[in-house]
Parts: structure tokens; sequence; C-alpha cells
């Protein structure tokens, strides 16, 4: 009985470090892989990162400001494919694609007009006998040091 | 028995270091699957892609985006528009503490934009310990307020510290498996930004149009706020807030955003840049902004007292 116990806690404990452990990976690497590759640009301070495996996608909403410069980092761990991203308007159509810029994981974007633009990143499917996952961090710049807005 | 107990801890124990390290799974896929997925045309593919998306991220202008877009559009500084530091002796519930923490993050970045040495190094100390009473230390330690006190005079990387500080808060909470409290972070620091914001109009359409326009366009940022709280409405903080975000909402209906066409993209490969433009029209009325700007700030205050 006493073993028994003993052995679902030891179970429940590994059970949860795993999982914090791959957050707290995540974190590490959002901050020490994918931030620095905003320079020049002032990171926004968002923290959007993910446990993600092949096949998988994100979205990411963000509104993009009349005038501001922003540098888009889309970063994973070295164990994973390039992945692929898009840039797609409100209405879905697709205003950057990354395959046609030899998939590109860091762009920047000018906006001349206020909109709400959607990030999508998916983690190509290498069709393998295993699956792998890793941190994928989606991080924006804004540029500090810009002039006056345009109009 | 014993040596039962002990074999069967290592083998969990490795197996779980299995997962974590090497974070690989088996493919189980079938034949038919596999067929399934051939058959698909390529737009099909990108649709059901969209569809399937495991993960969506609302990201909402930080503070310190806000702190920006507030001083490129020719606004100046206020210190009597900041919440009181003394005030932080009366966040004594998550709720209070992780609004609060996103409302003097706002402060702090504010303050930082206009060189305010001072009071940028004081909206930190208060930030540091409600991350502390959050249960978060580790988001804004000693160091991070040593490195800023060392390099006060340099802007730039005082704006490095705070940004990196706003990640950490939100990146830890999402660690503790908190991410309810993380949004109530971001929008304590959404509100700041549109209540100083609006304050700087002094309640007229007339002062600043620029400014003006970065507030009508956050009708797109409460868009994403409202669909960043439904992911968390059980919590009953999370309904307060959304009934609270509804109110405003439902000012922000009678701002019209008018796009008259799509959005088009003119890409330089050789900059890795992309031009985005669309033509939109915008409106609103004086009495609009007037609701505005008192309910931005009834729910500012309710949020600092």
């Amino acid at each position: 009985m006493v073993i028994s116990r003993l052995i679902r806690c030891l179970v429940l404990i590994v059970a949860f470090w795993s999982g914090v452990e791959v957050t707290a990976q995540c974190i590490s690497f959002a901050r020490n892989i994918a931030r620095p590759q905003l320079e020049p640009f002032t990171h926004d301070g968002n923290f959007n990162a993910t446990y993600m495996e092949e096949g998988e996608s994100a979205e990411l909403y963000k509104t993009f400001f009349e005038g501001e410069e922003y540098r888009l980092v889309v970063s994973a761990v070295e164990s994973l494919p390039e992945l692929h991203i898009q840039v797609l308007d409100e209405h879905r159509h697709v205003v950057f694609d990354n395959k046609n810029y030899e998939n590109a994981q860091v762009w920047d974007f000018t906006a001349e007009t206020t909109g709400t633009m959607i990030v999508f990143v998916r983690v190509p499917d290498r069709g393998m006998e295993t699956i792998t996952g890793g941190c994928v961090a989606l991080l924006f710049g804004v540029k500090s040091s810009g002039g006056s807005r345009r109009r | 028995m014993f040596r039962i107990l002990f074999s069967f801890v290592v083998f969990v124990l490795l197996l779980s270091s299995f997962f974590s390290c090497t974070c690989q799974q088996q493919r189980d896929r079938s034949a038919e699957e596999e067929e399934i997925i051939r058959s698909v045309i390529v737009d099909e593919q990108l649709m059901e892609d969209f569809a399937k998306s495991k993960m969506i991220f609302y990201s909402l202008p930080s503070p310190l985006e806000t702190a920006m877009l507030i001083k490129r559009a020719g606004a100046g500084f206020d210190v009597d528009l900041l919440n009181p530091l003394s005030n932080i002796n009366r966040y004594n519930t998550n709720l209070k503490m992780a609004l609060n923490l996103g409302v003097y993050s706002a402060n702090m970045s504010y303050s930082s934009l206009f060189d305010q040495t001072q009071s940028t190094l004081n909206y930190m100390n208060n930030s540091r310990k409600l991350a502390e009473n959050l249960g978060i230390l580790e988001a804004i330690d000693e160091e991070t307020i040593r490195r800023l006190e060392e390099n006060m005079n340099n802007r730039e990387v005082v704006m490095d510290i705070i940004s990196e500080t706003f990640m950490n808060s939100n990146a830890y909470l999402t660690e503790q498996d908190r991410p309810a409290i993380a949004a109530m972070v971001l929008v304590g620091g959404w509100i700041e930004g549109l209540y100083i914001a609006t304050q700087l109009t002094n309640g007229s359409l007339d002062t600043n149009p620029e400014l003006i326009d970065r507030i009508v366009y956050q009708k797109l940022s409460l868009n994403t706020v409202l669909n960043l709280l439904d992911s968390y409405k059980e919590n009953p903080d999370i309904s307060y807030l959304i009934e609270r975000m509804n109110e405003l909402r439902v000012i922000y209906d009678d701002v019209k955003i008018i796009t008259t066409s799509n959005v088009e993209a003119e890409t330089h490969p050789d900059k890795r840049m992309t031009i985005l433009r669309s033509e939109a029209e915008t409106f609103i009325s004086k009495e609009t902004f007037r609701k505005l700007f008192e309910k931005v700030a009834e729910i500012r205050n309710e949020f600092i007292s």
C-alpha cells in the first residue's frame, strides 16, 4: 500500500517536472537565442514562445501601427527544420511568405497604414520515423530610433 | 522489494529524462492517413493548417511600444499621470498585483522614453516588489536593478532592460501555469498606456491629431484584448475584466475604421524588408471621444484603487 502510493507520487512528480523543464527551456531559448536576433531593434517585451512538433502550427495576432518599423524573429531549436512563415492580413490574404525568400526566419516590416496582421508559423513535417519537437519563439522588435511618422 | 522499487524509480527517471531531453515521439501514422494527406491540394492544405493551428498568440502593444507611440506622436511627459508609488501598499490580491505590475511597467516605460531617470528607477523597484508578491521574483532580480542604475543615462540599454523584465514577468507566469495572471498584467499595461494617451489630449480632438489617430486605432487592440481574455473566461477575475473591456467596446463601436483597399505588400529582398500599405478612413465624434476619455479614466482609476 505504502509502496503503491510512493510510486504514484513519483510518477506525478516526474510528469510535473518534465513539463516545467520544457517551459523553462523555452524561456531560456527565447531570451538567449531568439531575442538577440532582434538587434538593432528594441524588443517590445512580449513573450510568445511554445513547444511545437513537426506538422504543428501557430498564429500570432498583432497590430502594426502606421509609420512604425518592426522586426519579426521566428526562431526554433536546432533540431527542428526551418519554419514556414507567412504574414496575412485580416482577410487572410498572404502578404509575405518566407518560401519566396530562402526561408528567412528574420524579416523587417514597415507599416504605412495601421492594421492587424496575422503571423502564421508552421513546423514542416519531414516525414521521418520520429517526430521532433522543441521550442519555437515569435518575437517582435520596434525600431527605437525612428523619426517622425509618415502621413 | 526495495530492489524492485529502486529499479522502477530509475526506470521512471530515465524515461522522463529521455522525453524531456530529446522531445521526440514515435509517429503513429497509418497508410490511410498518408493517403489522405497526399490527396489534399495545396490551397486546401493551407486552409487546413490554419484551421488546425495549435497555438494562438494575442500580442498587445506592450507598455514599451505604447510609450514609443506616444512619444513619436509628439506628446510630452506629465508626472501627474503616473500611478503614485505609494499606492503599492493597496495591492494585496492577485488581480490587483497583476494589473498594477502592468500599470507600473507602463509608467516605467513612459518615464524612460522621456529620460526621467529617477522615476524609471522608482517604478522598476515597485514592479520588482509586485513581481515578488506574485511569486516571480526572478523576473526582476537585484542584478536587473543594479544594471539599470549603472546604465541610467543610456536610454537604449534602459529600454532593453525594461523589455526584458516585462518579458520575464510574462514568461515566468506562463511557466508557473498562470497564464490568466499573465493576461491581467498585459491588460493593466495596455489600459495604462491608453489612459496616458487619452489624458495627454485633455479630452479634446484638436490638441494632437497624431495622438488621436493612435487612440482611435486602439480599437483594433481592444479586439485583441477581448480575444486574449476570452481564452481564460472561466477565471472570475478575467470575467470581471471582460465586463469592463466590453464597456469600452460599446464606446469603440461608435469609432469607425473603414478599410477601403486590401493590404498591398512591397518587398525589398535585398533589404530583407516588406512595406505594408492599404487605405483606410477613420471617424470619431467629439461626443464619442469624450465618452472614451471618461471611461478609460474610470477603468484605470478602478484598477489602481
